[in-house]
């Protein structure tokens, strides 16, 4: 590794030491159980089932 | 920097909020004189960023402290604000944001078309909850970086669309008929321009709005 790669690293190293992952860690799980909370609350035609996807539409014709 | 700050908004405005009240593409008095001034609205948005950082350039040269915090607010709120701003109907109505997401067409590209639904349902909330935290708690550092990262998928996405010629909507502030592909180009210059000042805010100080006017 060469001397600026290592900077690099090292630089990276210290900005993800610097941040709070607690902090992080907590509000990403307080996003998912908000989002199933959401999911139920929501009426049936506005829900989605947990996995799975949606159709494909067709590509309008007169696209701008 | 207020000067600065309201040529942003116009700027924003023109390039994403067509009929807000900063947007003068689309005024009636504008369109009598120049009658096709709707069809550059990207072109004005521009023109007024240029114009807010001329602005920008000596404030920070005259008085640099006092510039920075107000930068450093103004980016935390509008930035924040914009996130809070796009989450609400996507969180109000997830199945359509999921047919939305599910038009990018990107998931089965990598084989992983049923991540589709819990991704639509979740991304909205870390967008209005990063999107606060950006304003209104100390924690500056993480939320940029978190809403960085949104920025990047958002740009990634936009690209593959253009990219495939999908001709979808962006979906970002409203859900409409896909039928627009200017929208998506729009969407992509707004996120290219708005992930600089994310990554600035990354490496701020962690302080809270009000600390941010408090002396050292």
């Amino acid at each position: 590794m060469s001397i600026k790669e290592k900077k690099i690293f090292l630089f990276c190293k210290n900005y993800l030491k610097s941040l709070n992952w607690v902090f992080i860690v907590a509000l990403t799980l307080f996003c998912i159980a908000l989002a199933v909370v959401n999911n139920i609350r929501v009426d049936d035609a506005k829900s989605v089932d947990w996995i799975g996807s949606q159709e494909i539409l067709e590509k309008p014709a007169d696209i701008l | 920097m207020l000067i600065a700050s309201f040529f942003v908004a116009v700027c924003v405005a023109e390039i994403s909020f067509p009929e807000s009240f900063l947007t003068y593409t689309d005024k009636e008095w504008v369109l009598d004189t120049w009658p096709k001034a709707y069809r550059y609205n990207i072109h004005v948005g521009l023109v007024a960023l240029v114009i807010a950082i001329g602005f920008i350039i000596p404030a920070f040269k005259i008085q640099k402290d006092f510039a920075l915090r107000a930068f450093e607010t103004l980016c935390r709120v509008g930035i924040g604000g914009m996130f809070i701003f796009a989450s609400i109907f996507k969180i109000q109505d997830p199945h359509q944001f999921a047919m939305l997401v599910a038009q990018y067409q990107f998931f089965p590209a990598l084989h992983l078309e049923f991540v589709n639904n819990f991704f639509a349902l979740v991304y909205p909330q870390f967008e209005l909850w990063f999107g606060l935290a950006m304003i209104f708690s100390p924690f500056v550092r993480e939320s940029a970086l978190a809403i960085f990262w949104m920025f990047v998928s958002f740009i990634i996405a936009l690209s593959w669309a253009l990219f495939h010629d999908l001709g979808i909507t962006c979906g970002c502030f409203e859900i409409e008929g896909a039928s627009d592909k200017t929208e998506t180009w729009t969407s992509l210059i707004r996120d290219l321009i708005l992930i600089w000042p994310t990554l600035w805010l990354a490496f701020c100080k962690k302080r809270s709005l009000i600390g941010i006017w408090k002396n050292k």
